[in-house]
């Protein structure tokens, strides 16, 4: 655990830190590629992408709470 | 350990309904850092044991985030595209008639064309023409065989060729002959 935590942390940096994200996701995206019909696939694995891209680049770090946050809630 | 835990437990009791919490907790890695941090209390301490926590619990949401998104996409890519197929559909599968058939039902098979004559193999079996009939006798097999595959098969003299094996001309020249052949053994007949 913790190893998204730094490669997205990377990846605000470095664009070579999306593909090793990319990767992590793989079998998550080969699955969801079953949801549509055969003809389609490389067109939804290709959006997929993206939208993985998207997250990386736009979820923000600090809005995670940390320990103690949660314990003043 | 267990001590370890329920004495956490007993400074932050707001975090022990917290799923998260206990399974960061339930790594050895991190039960280090909640030692030191219970045993010493430091500024220092409580940040790295922030910063494991952070890091715990970002791979927790955004692995959850990114499936579901990931899920969702899916599910409204493959309705998107269906939606469009429906309203754009290809010429051939276009509807034709109120049954609900469509264009490429009405496409004929070349293949299952049916021929006149596709319960006959030979001539012997289709002329009915008692003179005629006995004229084709006379031809040799070779002869035959071709009047069979160009009137019974309706094919043309290059397929013919092509099917023996030997040249187009060779099987006009051969064709012709035959029927010149007929022609002659039918007008002897009526003379």
């Amino acid at each position: 655990m913790g190893i998204l935590y730094d490669l997205v942390k990377e990846a605000k940096g470095n664009s070579e830190y999306e593909t090793k994200v990319i990767r992590t996701f793989e079998p998550k995206i080969k699955k969801s590629l079953y949801l549509t019909r055969v003809e389609n696939r490389d067109d939804l694995e290709q959006e997929l992408k993206i939208k993985l891209i998207r997250y990386v680049r736009d979820y923000s770090l600090e809005k995670v709470p940390g320990l103690f946050d949660i314990n003043e809630q | 350990m267990d001590s370890l835990v329920s004495e956490f437990y007993r400074h932050y009791p707001h975090l022990k309904q917290n799923k998260a919490v206990e399974s960061f907790i339930s790594q050895s890695d991190n039960q280090k850092l909640v030692e030191n941090f219970l045993r010493q209390p430091s500024a220092c301490r409580e940040e790295r044991l922030n910063e494991a926590f952070k890091a715990h619990y970002f791979d927790i949401r955004f692995t959850s985030y990114v499936s579901s998104s990931l899920y969702f996409h899916s599910v409204n890519f493959d309705k998107h595209t269906r939606k469009y197929s429906e309203r754009h559909p290809l010429t051939l599968d276009n509807q034709a008639d109120e049954e609900g058939g469509s264009y490429v039902d009405l496409v004929p098979d070349p293949a299952s064309d049916i021929a006149l004559f596709t319960n006959y193999s030979t001539l012997m079996e289709c002329v009915e023409n008692e003179e005629l009939l006995q004229a084709y006798k006379t031809l040799t097999d070779k002869q035959k065989h071709i009047l069979d595959l160009a009137y019974v098969q309706e094919l043309s003299d290059t397929e013919i060729a092509r099917m023996l094996s030997v040249s187009q001309q060779a099987i006009s020249k051969t064709h012709r002959k035959a029927l010149r052949l007929l022609k002659s053994i039918l007008e002897k007949g009526e003379s």
